[in-house]
């Protein structure tokens, strides 16, 4: 069982993917990550539950962390858009372009909630298509791993909705 | 006909930013009922597979994937990244007090509208695109 939990910590893609989204320090091996001998895992694992690993709450609470950062982020990426997409708009209006004011307005404001709704969209679907990826390459998804899956399908899928929309809203408004 | 393909286009990539502002107000209304939801759901036998404790951990913006969690199981629908004892889930959403479920199917036929919407958008840029390359 050791072996196999082994194997599967140390799968390139999981230890890659883990790192960035809760921050796992740059060790080889998890076990050496978190300080922990192999009978101290089978110990503390037997007579506590998961949850008593020395550093395992540490990780979770870090995933958990990744969510609430995410969620954090996410308000306040929309809210520095819209003050960007205000402040350019005042500029435009400002500098002798009075005649095109509300046309540049109209465009601009128009892009910035294409691109909100695309971003907010493109994380609800990117989380389950990084699920979906996890569960394909074999990584495990239960507890903090599912989480860690989740967290970065939905950061690629809100980035890339929102860029894409950003180039097709262009399209239209050119 | 030109410009009726535009307006239609922008319509389409606008209209669903403001149907989830309308959706932001809704669940501000009934987050209570939400988090009773999610409490009531946490304190029973069944586990929330890992991709819906993500969503429910991300509150107005994780709102969307557990609308379409609740309201698609209540009817005993599937869904994807299913929990393992479907059935038994499905009956025990659909025997919670519907007072706390009612609002949450509207919410997701909002979340299903303004997706449709989006995709109109992007259809018609992908066919914008075909075109001006021919």
């Amino acid at each position: 069982m050791l072996n196999q939990l082994k194997e599967l910590v140390n799968k390139p893609l999981l230890k890659s993917l883990a790192r960035y989204v809760v921050k796992f320090r740059q060790y080889e091996s998890m076990k050496r990550a978190l300080n922990l001998s192999s009978r101290s895992i089978v110990h503390e694992w037997s007579t506590v539950g998961l949850g008593g690993i020395p550093g395992y709450s540490w990780y979770v609470g870090n995933a958990a962390k990744a969510a609430h950062f995410l969620k954090s982020g996410g308000y306040i990426g929309v809210g520095f858009s819209f003050l960007g997409t205000t402040n350019e708009v005042a500029n435009a209006c400002k500098i002798g372009r009075e005649g095109d004011c509300s046309k540049i307005a109209f465009k601009k404001y128009a892009k910035f909630t294409s691109s909100t709704f695309a971003g907010m969209a493109g994380g609800t679907l990117g989380a389950s298509a990084g699920m979906g990826v996890c569960v394909a390459v074999g990584i495990v998804t239960a507890g903090a791993g599912g989480v860690a899956c989740a967290a970065v399908g939905s950061l690629v899928g809100g980035t890339v909705a929102s860029s894409a929309s950003d180039y097709f809203m262009d399209l239209w408004l050119k | 006909m030109i410009i009726i393909l535009f307006y239609v286009a922008i319509g389409c990539a606008v209209v669903p930013f403001f149907i989830t502002v309308l959706q932001f107000f809704i669940f501000s209304i009934n987050k209570e009922k939400y988090k009773s939801l999610l409490s009531i759901y946490h304190n029973s036998k069944f586990e929330l597979p890992p991709l819906y404790r993500f969503y429910a951990s991300m509150g107005f913006l994780g709102s969307f994937g557990m609308s379409y969690f609740f309201s698609r199981l209540r009817k005993g629908k599937k869904i994807i990244f299913q929990p393992k004892d479907h059935g038994d889930v499905c009956d025990f959403l659909a025997g919670i007090n519907i007072s706390l479920m009612k609002w949450i199917d509207n919410y997701y036929h909002l979340s299903i509208f303004s997706l449709f919407l989006y995709a109109v958008f992007i259809f018609m840029s992908l066919m914008k695109v075909i075109i001006t390359q021919i």
